[in-house]
């Protein structure tokens, strides 16, 4: 059978099925509630109290979170995470804030995201995210805004800045900002980051870093830029 | 692969039961996943609407699936995604090895999906000299042992540290350990070197997304996430059933089933993909493929009552739930989709014969209803395709292959049906019974030794309920009068 009949069959067999459902069955009610806010939990409606729901609830996943505010105390707090990690090759992505902030590291080798190779090698990865998620303690990565897949997947801790404004309320409503008011053209890969690599595989035991990074560090940035 | 199958249910079953060792890791599993599955719920005020959402959601979608599917399909076409269809397994898995040879692939990494073990794709990949990979830890485990999984979340449950251990200095030379974080680190080693080499990546779905034409993936260790970014070809197997009309009501299945599997209020990862790499891009794949998988599934939407089935997220909440399961684990079932629900797909998609034994697998005690995030009326399916299996009709989307009962079996529950059916030939009986069970030795000369060797029979109480209730219906006139 060609590839086109397969197609065919598939759908030509659900329709005939269904045509006997459809004849025999009233058809199930159309629900009147709206998807999106079903199972939300009350979260906070200003931008501090959303920073502090992110962070609580990312580090009972066991990511680490520290709210800054300012650029000058992310630079710091961005040296403490590669000092006391003993990050050696930072591989950053092509977000500016990351960019900047690398620029006045010490002590670590900075690599630009665009090889592979560079990639596996490195043992820090940094990148900016384009939203938060209050009530999942989620970071959310858009293909469109930046190079990020593979900085904040290989190396072995990823740490991610994250503006205290972007940080939106319930899973629903970073959904809707996915999908930026038009359904149909989605960027080719959106992904959203709960804590570190996990697998309980074995025994049911805990271990973190399976695949993806042993750790994730995210600085919240306060200051609104112009 | 394995010498599980469903018309070997009840040996499986036995063999299960006397396996200690097995016993004891899915007391220890299903304990706490049905622990941590009541801690994640009990912090959402509104489950059960949102349970009632996901079934309206799941209900309206499978009523009008052609439409959903040729959105879904026009969608991701706009998007740069190439889709195919397959009426069946061969179909599916001839697509996939031919995608994966014109591709040139001599490795292929693949993240855990039942629907690819459904259809038996390595073994296919194996026949085409293409070598398959798991990428998911506890599916590498158990490709490593050459068994199959017992668990739809945690393929290798039935296997403990120590056995593992052992696979792993046998298999890839690893020292002996009994340390889990140098069993993962080793897998993590063995495995980055495939992903990197690996010319196509095969992953399953859990939702396809109508209105968008993307699919989301959801998983804990980022296998899904490096099998979807770094080889060069992206190929995702999904059953029809997968496809959900918005990007809203992905909301509502992405606050279920993290919930309802591990007890996480969300996985680690979800991957929403919507197309390959477009120009000017430098990260991901350059092609995205979704085979999009009938395989008697089609067949399940002709009633509502196996619609239903079709409504399934995968989350493994009945299995945990499961008394039965709870017992004997994955195996016994011999079908990649084992439980309640594998209990009740099963026997529709291999056809009721091969699986006639599973829908008994079930005390109808409702468990797996009560957890099910979609409310999928399990007891039911399993009562509808029992009813199926003893008259002979056939199940929907398996072939009418049920043999008929005994003889005198037949003859036996007609001659009941009609001595039951009559109100005096009923109380005879039911005098009978009482008159032999309140003489207790003469049940040793029922033939149910087995059972009443180590149990009690109650004693019947000297005045049936009938008889009271006759009483007290003339009591009633006695007073009224």
């Amino acid at each position: 059978m060609t590839r086109e009949g397969a197609r065919a069959h598939v759908l030509g067999a659900i329709k005939e099925h269904l045509a006997v459902a459809h004849a025999g069955e009233s058809p199930p009610e159309a629900s009147q509630v709206d998807s999106c806010g079903v199972g939300r939990p009350v979260l906070p409606d200003d931008v501090q109290g959303r920073a502090v729901r992110f962070k609580s609830v990312l580090e009972s996943v066991g990511g680490y979170v520290t709210i800054v505010p300012d650029r000058i105390q992310a630079a710091i707090a961005l040296q403490h995470i590669v000092t006391t990690r003993g990050i050696r090759r930072l591989a950053i992505s092509d977000d500016n804030l990351a960019t900047d902030l690398a620029a006045s590291l010490s002590e670590v080798e900075i690599v630009g995201a665009d090889s592979r190779d560079a990639l596996l090698e490195s043992d820090g990865g940094l990148s900016g995210a384009q939203w938060g998620i209050a009530e999942t303690g989620s970071l959310v990565l858009s293909s469109d805004n930046e190079r990020h897949r593979l900085v904040s997947l290989l190396p072995t801790v990823h740490v991610a800045l994250l503006r205290a404004t972007r940080i939106l309320g319930g899973l629903d409503e970073a959904l809707r900002r996915v999908a930026g008011g038009d359904p149909e053209a989605l960027p080719r890969a959106v992904t959203f980051v709960t804590g570190p690599s996990r697998t309980a595989d074995i025994e049911l035991t805990l271990v973190v870093g399976v695949h993806g990074p042993k750790e994730l560090h995210v600085i919240v940035l306060q200051e609104e830029l112009a | 692969m394995s010498e599980f199958t469903p018309q070997r249910f009840r040996q499986q079953a036995d063999d299960a039961l006397h396996d200690e060792v097995l016993r004891s890791a899915l007391r220890r599993a299903t304990g706490l996943f049905g622990d941590r599955r009541k801690a994640a719920i009990a912090e959402v005020p509104e489950w059960e609407a949102l349970r009632e959402r996901g079934r309206v959601i799941k209900e309206n979608v499978l009523f009008h699936l052609d439409r959903y599917l040729e959105q879904f399909e026009s969608n991701a076409r706009r998007q740069g995604i190439q889709v195919h269809w397959a009426r069946d397994a061969k179909e599916a898995c001839d697509l996939i090895v031919d995608l994966a040879a014109s591709a040139g692939a001599r490795t292929v990494v693949k993240s855990k999906s039942m629907t690819t073990e459904e259809v038996h794709l390595n073994a296919a990949l194996e026949r085409a000299e293409i070598d398959p990979v798991e990428t998911d830890l506890g599916e590498w485990i158990i490709q490593l042992a050459g068994e199959v999984p017992s668990h739809i979340i945690v393929p290798a449950i039935h296997k403990t540290k120590a056995q593992i251990a052992e696979l792993f200095t046998e298999k890839v030379g690893l020292a002996p350990t009994d340390d889990e974080k140098k069993l993962t680190e080793c897998a993590r080693g063995i495995l980055r070197s495939c992903f990197v080499t690996a010319d196509v990546g095969i992953s399953g779905a859990n939702f396809c997304i109508a209105e968008t034409g993307s699919i989301l993936l959801v998983e804990n260790e980022g296998n899904i996430r490096m099998t979807t970014s770094l080889p060069r070809v992206h190929i995702a197997l999904a059953g029809i059933e997968k496809v959900i009309p918005t990007i809203d009501d992905l909301a509502v299945f992405l606050r279920l089933l993290p919930r309802s599997g591990t007890g996480q209020h969300l996985t680690t990862y979800q991957s929403l993909i919507s197309g390959p790499r477009r120009t000017g891009d430098e990260e991901g794949p350059e092609e995205v493929h979704i085979v999009l998988l009938d395989n008697g599934r089609s067949a399940m939407l002709r009633e509502h009552v196996t619609r239903q089935s079709l409504a399934c997220i995968r989350c493994g909440a009945c299995l945990n739930a499961c008394p039965v399961y709870q017992q004997i684990g994955g195996h016994a079932y011999g079908s990649v989709y084992p439980g309640p629900i594998g209990a009740v797909i099963t026997p529709q998609l291999q056809g009721a014969k091969k699986a006639s034994q599973l829908p008994y697998a079930s005390s109808l005690c409702g468990a797996c209803r009560e957890v099910c995030p979609v409310k999928i009326d399990i007891p039911e399916l399993l009562l509808h395709l029992r009813s199926c299996i003893a008259d002979k009709s056939p199940v929907p989307g398996a072939p009418n292959d049920i043999p008929s009962r005994p003889w005198p079996e037949r003859a036996g529950f007609r001659v009941w049906a009609w001595w039951w059916s009559g109100p005096k030939r009923y109380a005879l009986s039911s005098w009978i019974a009482g008159a032999v069970m309140r003489r207790p030795w003469l049940r040793w000369l029922l033939p149910v030794g087995g059972w009443t060797a180590s149990r009690d029979l109650r004693t019947p109480a000297t005045r049936s309920f009938r008889a009271l209730w006759r009483d007290s219906l003339a009591e009633e006139r006695d007073n009224d009068a």
